[in-house]
């Protein structure tokens, strides 16, 4: 019983900057919060509390235009060919991704992985 | 007065004449007139990419959805575009999209009206073979149709034609191992077939394996070979007659291609006029020249138009003179092969700077005076407006104001002029020449632009990109050639244009933009607006009469401005990089925009490049160094993305 109780609170603590004030669009909020949980494993409640807490963390520190050219620098860095030249070798996209992997990191650390404690089917507790 | 009214009536009568012929093909060249479909790969036989449409226009295209959407269910890099056909067509009972995926190059036919796959073609290709031989991704860029079929020119070479109804394979041809090619000797495909006429064009990549590279025309009834044209080689290989092949109005003479392939490393670089080897070298055998873009025909004059890529391998050095036919725009005999006139825009190549983009004809004012016009805008960085009959040089200008290698194209000679300190075969072997504008993936790539009548203005995808480039000696590890082995030899960085031209207009504010897309007045050779994108515009660009330009940006957004003013009137992020191009089509009175999105690169996809990935100093062109274990979010393969007003 104690734990169940305790599971709110502690999400209620992490995802504090639930309503954080940024220029990144729905659409990209979405796609980062999902392909965060499928790192996790699985999409459900818990995942979705650490990693809303954990693009939150990073839309706080980060404008999305710099958080564009680092993603675009993680994905695309390795693209074969000449049109990856474009990627490869851009100064600027190398900076805004170092940059969002030292936030991902930190947001990993500030937003621990929600872990999931169920309560014992009803038939076990009497 | 009645003289007046005459020449009218006779300049009807004309144009009657000119839209009006019989041809074998009628039925793909009606097709591509009836804007509800979408036929031919450049919209048009003339390589428009333009659209009667107008529902979606300028005033609602801000108010557009995704409508559907198609995962091809393959990763790396999607290019080319659907096809939209009619049941009169494929003999289906409604109206069908046709669209193709990159490597292994799977086909699905899509019923419009359900959104059902109808039938889908998954080709079983050696990867093992094919694909550590592709330079430059894994990407096909789309599908043609003729004559009830769907040909797909796969990457090991076979070109395929596909009952439209069925999806059963009615024949299969070689374009390459027939003659000693195909992926074991370093020769691959990208292209989408053409169908013209009752052929079926179809060309050839791997000048990064030395391959010495074609056009070739194959009969779409059975898919033997009607004609194939090398792109150097004996008067006889390039099907040039020496007395009639003209090169800006001069005939060509004898070995017009062998001259130019010297072994006296005396010759001067860089080449800014006609110098003539003293003897002669066989460097052809592995020259390049690769065939790759867009291609449209005159079906008046029954020419088609192609160019031709580099000359292989990347160092200058190994291979002075002009290097003829490669870097060159070909003006061919549909039926024939026989070339009209040919001009090579970068004599003896030092930089990679491709001639395949596409060709757009137009009947245009040039200077005053209506011109057959054919317009090209080069890899290396000049916009040409050409007479397509004649191949007389009308206008050469640069379309991005960064580009610096050569100061202007001397219009007598055809002959860019360029400066010593860009001439990276001047410099040497093993020096890096810096500071090249543009970069070598060019001022554009293949991503083909697009021509509104409505405007008269070309809309142009392009790079604002520099770089570094060093030719590697033999001595100093350069491969030698070797049939399926890599033959790049030089290294290359890559870095926004602003950093040598600061005061380039055309900059961003933090001068750090890699991309514009503009629009170009081609008879005036000057842009007339411009809009700066963080990151190269590598999509086909699509113009409507609702007067909307679409066009999409590697880091994934798909966008549509004001024809006119260039005014951005929406944008959509889509799931990833765009280099594809902008289609449309209308179903039950609803237009449809579609692009495939997906650039590859993702971590866990990419193929390595056997001798490019491995050898550092090889590097520069493909993968660099091993895999990092990259993040793991939301990986798609490519993506039809389809959009409509809602």
């Amino acid at each position: 019983m104690r734990l169940v109780k305790a599971l709110p609170l502690a999400v209620i603590m992490l995802s504090g900057s639930v309503y954080a004030e940024n220029d990144y669009p729905t659409i990209e909020v979405v796609r980062d919060v999902v392909g965060c949980m499928a790192e996790l494993g699985a999409q459900n409640e818990q995942n979705l509390y650490t990693c809303t807490c954990r693009h939150d963390y990073i839309a706080s520190k980060m404008s999305f235009e710099k958080f564009e050219n680092g993603t675009m620098m993680v994905r695309y860095g390795q693209m074969p060919g000449e049109k990856g030249g474009v990627v490869r070798d851009n100064k600027k996209g190398k900076e805004d991704m170092k940059e969002l992997l030292k936030l991902k990191e930190e947001a990993a650390g500030h937003c621990p992985v929600v872990k999931n404690l169920s309560a014992p089917p009803l038939k076990d507790r009497s | 007065m009645s003289k007046i009214s005459l020449s009218k009536w006779l300049l009807a009568a004309l144009a009657l004449m000119v839209s009006a012929p019989s041809f074998a093909n009628d039925e793909v060249r009606k097709l591509t007139e009836n804007p509800n479909y979408w036929a031919y790969p450049g919209g048009n036989y003339w390589n428009w990419r333009y659209s009667e449409l107008k529902q979606i226009n300028n005033k609602n295209v801000g108010d557009i959805v995704a409508a559907w959407t198609f995962s091809t269910g393959r990763l790396q890099g999607h290019e080319g575009g659907p096809l939209v056909l009619p049941s009169s067509a494929t003999g289906l009972g409604s109206d069908h999209l046709y669209i193709h995926s990159s490597f292994p190059n799977d086909v699905f036919a899509i019923n419009l009206d359900t959104l059902n796959i109808t039938w889908y073609y998954e080709p079983q290709q050696d990867e093992a073979e094919t694909v550590p031989v592709m330079c430059c991704d894994i990407v096909n860029r789309g599908l043609g149709y003729s004559m009830g079929q769907i040909y797909l020119q796969q990457a090991d070479t076979t070109l395929v034609a596909l009952d439209a109804k069925s999806g059963k394979v009615n024949w299969k041809a070689e374009n390459g191992r027939d003659i000693g090619y195909g992926p074991a000797a370093g020769d691959t495909n990208t292209n989408a077939p053409h169908p013209i006429k009752d052929k079926v064009f179809s060309g050839c990549s791997g000048a990064e394996f030395g391959v010495r590279c074609w056009m070739a025309a194959f009969n779409a009834k059975d898919g033997s070979l009607a004609w194939r044209a090398f792109s150097m080689g004996p008067d006889s290989d390039i099907i040039f007659d020496p007395n009639k092949t003209t090169s800006l109005g001069k005939v060509v003479g004898k070995d017009s291609s062998l001259k130019t392939w010297c072994a006296n490393s005396d010759w001067k670089a860089p080449a800014t006029g006609p110098n003539s080897c003293k003897s002669l070298s066989d460097q052809w055998k592995s020259g390049g020249g690769s065939v790759w873009g867009w291609w449209p025909a005159d079906f008046e004059e029954n020419l088609m138009y192609y160019g031709s890529g580099n000359p292989s391998t990347w160092n200058p050095v190994v291979r002075p003179g002009d290097n003829k036919w490669s870097m060159t725009m070909f003006a061919r005999d549909i039926d024939t092969g026989m070339a009209r006139w040919a001009y090579q825009m970068t004599p003896h190549d030092e930089w990679d700077y491709d001639g395949i983009n596409e060709m757009i004809l137009v009947d245009m004012k040039v200077k005053g005076k209506q011109t057959p016009a054919l317009v090209h805008f080069d890899r290396n960085g000049y916009g040409y407006t050409m007479n397509r009959k004649t191949g007389e040089l009308l206008v050469a200008e640069k379309y991005d104001p960064a580009v610096n290698w050569s100061t202007h194209i001397d219009m007598k000679t055809g002959y860019p002029q360029t400066l010593k300190k860009y001439s990276t075969h001047y410099n040497g072997e093993d020096v890096v020449s810096k500071d090249i504008c543009p970069a070598a993936l060019g001022t554009k790539d293949q991503q083909p632009a697009a021509y509104s009548p409505r405007t008269g203005l070309f809309y142009v995808p392009t790079n604002h990109v520099c770089m570094t480039y060093e030719p590697v000696s033999y001595a100093a590890g350069g491969n030698e050639y070797v049939a399926g082995q890599a033959y790049v030899n030089a290294n290359l960085t890559m870095y926004p244009a602003g950093a040598v031209c600061p005061e380039c207009p055309n900059n961003n504010a933090a001068k750090d933009n890699m991309g514009n897309m503009i629009a170009w007045d081609a008879d005036k050779g000057k842009i007339v607006w411009s809009i700066p994108e963080q990151w190269s515009v590598w999509s086909g660009v699509l113009a409507t009469a609702g007067d909307v330009v679409f066009y999409g940006t590697l880091d994934a957004y798909a966008k549509a401005v004001d024809a006119k003013s260039g005014k951005l009137l929406w944008k959509f992020k889509v799931p990833s990089g765009i280099i594809g191009n902008f289609n449309t089509w209308a179903h039950k009175g609803k237009q449809y925009v579609g692009v495939l999105a997906g650039i590859g690169g993702w971590a866990g996809a990419v193929v390595a490049i056997p001798g490019l990935a491995a050898a550092p100093d090889t590097a520069a062109l493909g993968a660099v160094g091993g895999y990092r274990a990259l993040l793991n979010s939301a990986r798609n393969s490519g993506v039809l993305m389809v959009f409509s007003l809602p």
